[in-house]
């Protein structure tokens, strides 16, 4: 039986905790609840996720703590089934310093050192447990801690320690570095470290950072270099990154008894242009630092309120020359009028696999003040490059949106691929906020498998036929 | 067994607010930060309270509905501006995206301040984790309106409560 009698009482207490609006004197609770239940029909499925945090608050200080549980987790998540405690922390805060023990996250500079963070959606936690200072001033900033970092299995590693200096000594200039320490499983004791410095203008700003790793053997040090600047000239904006990135993926794969589990210490800028429309999300660069270099170049052009014309392009190769990545596109924004907008778009992707032509368009119409019609339309060409193979996906999204109550959705999607099992995915889909802090979304039907990536972060969700049920709430 | 557990979590977590907002009035005090703006100065929440209502939306360079509904904070903000209210936009972008936010505040005329949430680690502590969400608080500090989402017409409870704060 995998939910017992006994996770039910502590449900129910969670729920109790979760309703209350507590607020005794200077003590404020803070707190949110997010719960997950899919049953996916073709496996004969059920998954039941639950994250609840909670924090109290009196005066300076500031307790708290999650509870989840994976029931088991959803088969894309590397969780493994079971409930408990996963985060406490206890916080101090005075005018310029903050002081905590328990978990946290932390980001040094643009990640290229030290990025622990959660994305629920990837199911990515790499939380520290350990000990943070953190001083803030006009001209510095600065950030020591020490922990032990969370793989993706849930597990502590080995304690890292490291730290971070940003001096601000003009108005119009920052400098600093950043260092981290800790030993790895597979290599011993390591470092690695940057330094980094910005320029902020009225007519641009820039950053840069460049850091080194010191692993033994000599020959696995690393170096990894992000440039990125943005300059505006009257309706132009100009946005240019660039990186180059050897031998810099601090990710430790092998973990004596369970080589899957994995852990990942930083997480530097893709440098490409990130979609959120699910076709072009699905082919987007998987990163990989040990071998990456490229730029991006985005031109905005804007036409007063009326309408912003969008033009982008970005490459990646790997130091040999070989292309791993490519990208142009297009888009512009309209909006004629107020309660009318319309989004269109075009680009190519290109990988080692394959080359994707995209169109995509969106429109939406308030027919009143609470009443919106939308649609999002996406369409891709895709040619297979070692056999010509050539065929289509489409998908189309049809909404209508009541404020502040309700959405309802019709999601398909269709492919022209021979080698899928099936040609047609057909979902519909309601999100309800009610009681002011709560958000219900309800999924029915059958949904492609495909990676969805973040940020260069990618994970393979598998093919979906059957019911989802998010609930959000906030107390 | 395993059900009806499901169905008792699912039932108590939708009938349980009910009870909760009887108390309404207990307002919740906003938790303090510092966060940098876009020229690289740090702005701290707990300086500007007590100056006027303070509008925090977190948005993100990559978030559709989110962008929908700065364009009605901008017209928000246009209309009360002079009244001493506080647009806070907070932008959640991680460090894969956020060299764009500049620009592209520059190049949507963004009016407001902009504040960088580059580790999530604000929007995390107002209880949230997507975009777009909405914040308001009052001149004594309290949280008095959050509203995670954008629908067309949820600006007007935006400005409700704006309205509210300005005549007590």
């Amino acid at each position: 039986m995998l939910i017992s009698s006994k996770c039910l009482v502590i449900f129910t207490l969670l729920f109790l905790l979760t309703t209350a609006n507590i607020s005794y004197g200077q003590i404020q609770m803070y707190g949110n609840n997010y719960l997950e239940y899919s049953f996916d029909s073709n496996i004969d499925t059920s998954y039941f996720e639950n994250w609840t945090d909670l924090s109290l608050s009196y005066q300076n200080w500031r307790i708290g703590g999650r509870y989840e549980f994976h029931l088991p987790p959803q088969a894309f998540s590397q969780d493994t089934v079971g409930q408990g405690i996963s985060q406490r922390f206890l916080e101090y805060q005075a005018k310029n310093l903050t002081f905590t023990v328990g978990n946290f996250y932390s980001l040094f500079g643009r990640g290229l050192v030290l990025r622990s963070f959660e994305n629920r959606m990837l199911r990515w936690d790499t939380n520290i447990d350990g000990v943070k200072f953190d001083y803030y001033h006009d001209y510095v900033n600065f950030q020591v801690l020490g922990g032990q970092p969370r793989d993706r299995r849930g597990r502590r590693r080995e304690v890292l320690q490291g730290g971070i200096l940003n001096l601000k000594p003009l108005k119009f200039l920052n400098l600093g570095g950043s260092f981290i320490t800790t030993r790895l499983e597979s290599k011993g004791k390591v470092h690695w470290g940057s330094t980094f410095g910005g320029l902020n203008f009225d007519w641009g700003s820039f950053y840069g950072e460049y850091a080194l790793k010191d692993f033994p053997p000599t020959m696995e040090n690393g170096t990894a270099l992000y440039v990125g600047g943005n300059a505006y000239y009257d309706a132009f904006t100009i946005l240019m990154e660039y990186k180059d990135y050897d031998q810099f993926d601090l990710t430790e794969r092998t973990v004596n008894k369970d080589p899957s589990s994995e852990l990942t210490y930083n997480n530097p800028p893709a440098v490409y242009r990130e979609h959120l429309y699910t076709l072009m999300n699905r082919h987007q660069l998987v990163q990989n630092a040990n071998d990456e270099m490229g730029y991006l170049v985005e031109l905005t052009y804007s036409f007063r309120d009326l309408a912003i014309l969008t033009l982008s392009h970005s490459r990646t190769e790997n130091h040999d020359g070989l292309l791993l990545y490519r990208e142009y596109y297009g888009q512009i924004e309209w909006d004629p009028r107020y309660n009318l907008s319309f989004v269109g778009g075009s680009g190519e992707q290109k990988d080692q696999e394959a080359r994707y032509l995209n169109f995509v368009g969106t429109g939406k119409w308030s027919f009143t003040d609470y009443n919106t019609f939308k649609f999002i339309l996406e369409h891709q060409h895709v040619k297979i490059q070692y056999n010509d193979r050539q065929f289509y996906n489409q998908m189309l999204t049809l909404s209508f949106d009541r404020s502040p109550t309700f959405t309802l959705s019709l999601l398909t999607e269709h492919s022209t691929d021979q080698e899928t099992d099936k040609d047609l995915w057909l979902g519909g889909q309601v999100d309800i906020h009610f009681l002011e802090n709560f958000d219900l979304t309800i999924f029915g039907g059958s949904r492609r498998e495909g990676k969805v990536c973040v940020g260069g972060i990618c994970v393979f969700r598998p093919p979906f036929e059957g019911i989802e049920l998010r609930l959000i709430n906030r107390f | 067994m395993k059900l009806f557990c499901l169905s008792l979590a699912i039932v108590l977590f939708i009938i349980g607010p009910v009870f909760a907002q009887e108390e309404e009035d207990n307002l919740t005090k906003a938790p303090d930060f510092v966060l940098e703006d876009l020229d690289g100065e740090n702005y701290r929440l707990s300086e500007n309270i007590g100056k006027g209502p303070i509008v925090m939306n977190f948005w993100a360079t990559w978030c559709v509905p989110c962008i929908e509904e700065l364009k009605q904070m901008k017209r928000i903000y246009k209309k009360y501006a002079e009244q001493d209210v506080q647009f806070l936009a907070i932008s959640i972008d991680d460090p894969k995206t956020v060299a764009r936010v500049n620009s592209f505040a520059k190049s949507h005329h963004y009016p407001f301040k902009v504040l960088l949430d580059t580790n999530n680690e604000v929007i995390t502590l107002y209880q949230s984790k997507v975009p777009p969400y909405t914040v308001i608080i009052d001149n004594d500090g309290n949280v008095t309106y959050t509203h995670v989402g954008y629908r067309m017409g949820d600006e007007k409870k935006v400005e409700q409560e704006i309205k509210k704060i300005l005549e007590n």
